[in-house]
């Protein structure tokens, strides 16, 4: 039984009286563990995707199953419980709370849900230990990723999410976060899903879904992915 | 949820000076606004306040002559009276200064004065003045008063008055600009109350009217339209009353 399963999913967007498809009758299924890679073109549709499986948006049609659960017609407030338990976000652009040191900033993410990792221990665990007491100003780019990637894990969500995790980081630090992100799946036997355009990166996934025009182009699963740190790109 | 406080306090501290000037700058609008708001209805109170204490006349009829006693009884039966008191007034001058007063006798029921210090005249030798006037004349000194030529005034008995208390009175609002008057400069500039003896004639020159069908307090609407509305009723038979005092007083002349 599938962990995530995608049917008939679209959405639909009104541009001057026509119908702009950013989602276009999607369909796949992602096990329980998988780090799974979506890649595809500026405007493919990836961030809408990837908005729809963590709550924050709504497919116009189809269904979103999560773990047996149809999450396509949750209200409001049970979307609301279903970001803030299940799923963890990592954003291009980090966005960490300027006012709170990095610890803080995992500490609050571990506040809020019932069953959080230790923060200290995340924070050591992405390598950040002797930096928990300086504010995110104070960090570099590759810092800041680590810490809004130690907030994400802190929640101990279900489904880890990244969108372009790696856009605005160097290549030495983007192979490190990509590394951090394969081992927490490994290590968890969590889902996380990564949106890139970089397809350079998708050996390293156990599943790689590829978008084009709202669409699913290909859908392959990876026996032997490739350890991060041998990927060159 | 302490680390979500721990990032609202911080907010603030980081941006104390923005904190400070947003909470001066509401506080301004707020001052300005409620100030707007209930300044006007602050002083209307303060006013209303003032006139209750005072029992101030609704309307008051001045008249260069006397009021005579057939007179006094047509005004008695005057619409919507609740009451009407006749008392004299004369205006001179403090002789020794160039000060205009006006002379009032005491009234007991309508405009009446209240004392701030002293006692208010016993005897027709007795002057209580305007409690502005505290620092100019004092207690149990004299004031002489004279007329614009500088004759003794002819209405009243006596010219020389012990000063024996200081009143307010409604009449009297501003502390300049009291009113006019002919003699000295044209302005009265202060003014005092005497018993009603001191004066020679009982003929009175004003009538203070108080109405019964008032409603709301001093400057609503409906008070000022009322009292607007019981004077024009008024004023036909006022305005007879004239005209047959006035054909009186020339048959009287003719007479002579």
């Amino acid at each position: 039984m599938s962990y995530i399963e995608v049917k008939h999913s679209s959405k639909i967007y009104k541009i001057n009286g026509h119908d702009f498809y950013a989602n276009n009758d999607i369909n796949f299924n992602l096990d329980k563990g998988e780090l799974t890679i979506i890649v595809g073109e500026s405007g493919a549709g990836k961030s809408t995707l990837l908005n729809i499986l963590g709550g924050m948006d709504s497919s116009t049609s189809g269904q979103l199953i999560i773990d047996n659960t149809d999450i396509s017609d949750y209200s409001t407030r049970q979307m609301t419980t279903y970001r803030r338990k299940s799923v963890g976000f990592v954003f291009q652009f980090y966005n960490l709370i300027p006012n709170l040191t990095s610890l803080e900033n995992v500490e609050l993410a571990s506040q809020i849900v019932p069953d959080a990792l230790d923060p200290i221990k995340v924070m050591n665990d992405v390598g950040l230990s002797d930096r928990v007491d300086s504010f995110p100003a104070e960090l570099s780019g590759g810092e800041q990723q680590r810490v809004s990637i130690a907030r994400a894990i802190a929640k101990n969500p279900d489904l880890l999410l990244c969108d372009e995790p790696t856009g605005a980081l160097d290549y030495k630090t983007g192979k490190n976060i990509l590394k951090m992100l394969q081992d927490f799946c490994h290590n968890s036997q969590k889902n996380v899903i990564i949106v890139t355009h970089n397809g350079m990166i998708k050996p390293m996934a156990d599943h790689v879904i590829e978008l084009s025009d709202g669409k699913v182009k290909l859908d392959t699963l990876n026996v032997s992915p490739t350890p991060v740190e041998k990927i060159e790109w | 949820m302490k680390i979500l406080n721990k990032n609202i306090l911080r907010e603030f501290k980081f941006s104390i000076a923005r904190f400070i000037s947003i909470s001066i700058l509401l506080a301004l609008g707020v001052f300005i606004l409620i100030g707007l708001k209930v300044t006007g209805n602050d002083m209307r109170q303060t006013a209303n306040d003032y006139y209750s204490i005072h029992n101030m006349a609704d309307a008051e009829i001045r008249s260069n002559a006397n009021i005579s006693e057939v007179d006094q009884k047509k005004l008695k039966k005057l619409d919507h009276l609740k009451a009407i008191e006749f008392t004299n007034s004369t205006d001179g001058l403090i002789s020794g200064s160039n000060t205009s007063i006006r002379i009032q006798a005491e009234t007991t029921k309508l405009s009446t004065n209240q004392l701030i210090s002293g006692h208010l005249p016993k005897n027709n030798h007795e002057i209580t003045l305007n409690n502005r006037d505290k620092g100019k004349y004092e207690i149990g000194s004299y004031i002489t008063l004279k007329n614009k030529s500088g004759d003794a005034t002819s209405e009243l008995k006596n010219n020389k008055y012990k000063v024996v208390g200081f009143i307010t009175s409604s009449d009297y609002l501003l502390k300049q600009n009291l009113g006019t008057t002919t003699v000295g400069t044209g302005q009265i500039d202060t003014y005092g109350v005497v018993s009603k003896s001191a004066f020679k004639s009982n003929n009175p020159t004003v009538a203070l009217i108080s109405y019964n069908n008032l409603k709301g307090s001093s400057y609503s609407d409906s008070y000022e339209k009322q009292v607007e509305k019981n004077i024009s009723q008024s004023e036909p038979t006022i305005k007879r009353m004239v005209q047959d005092r006035k054909k009186e007083s020339y048959s009287l002349l003719i007479k002579r």
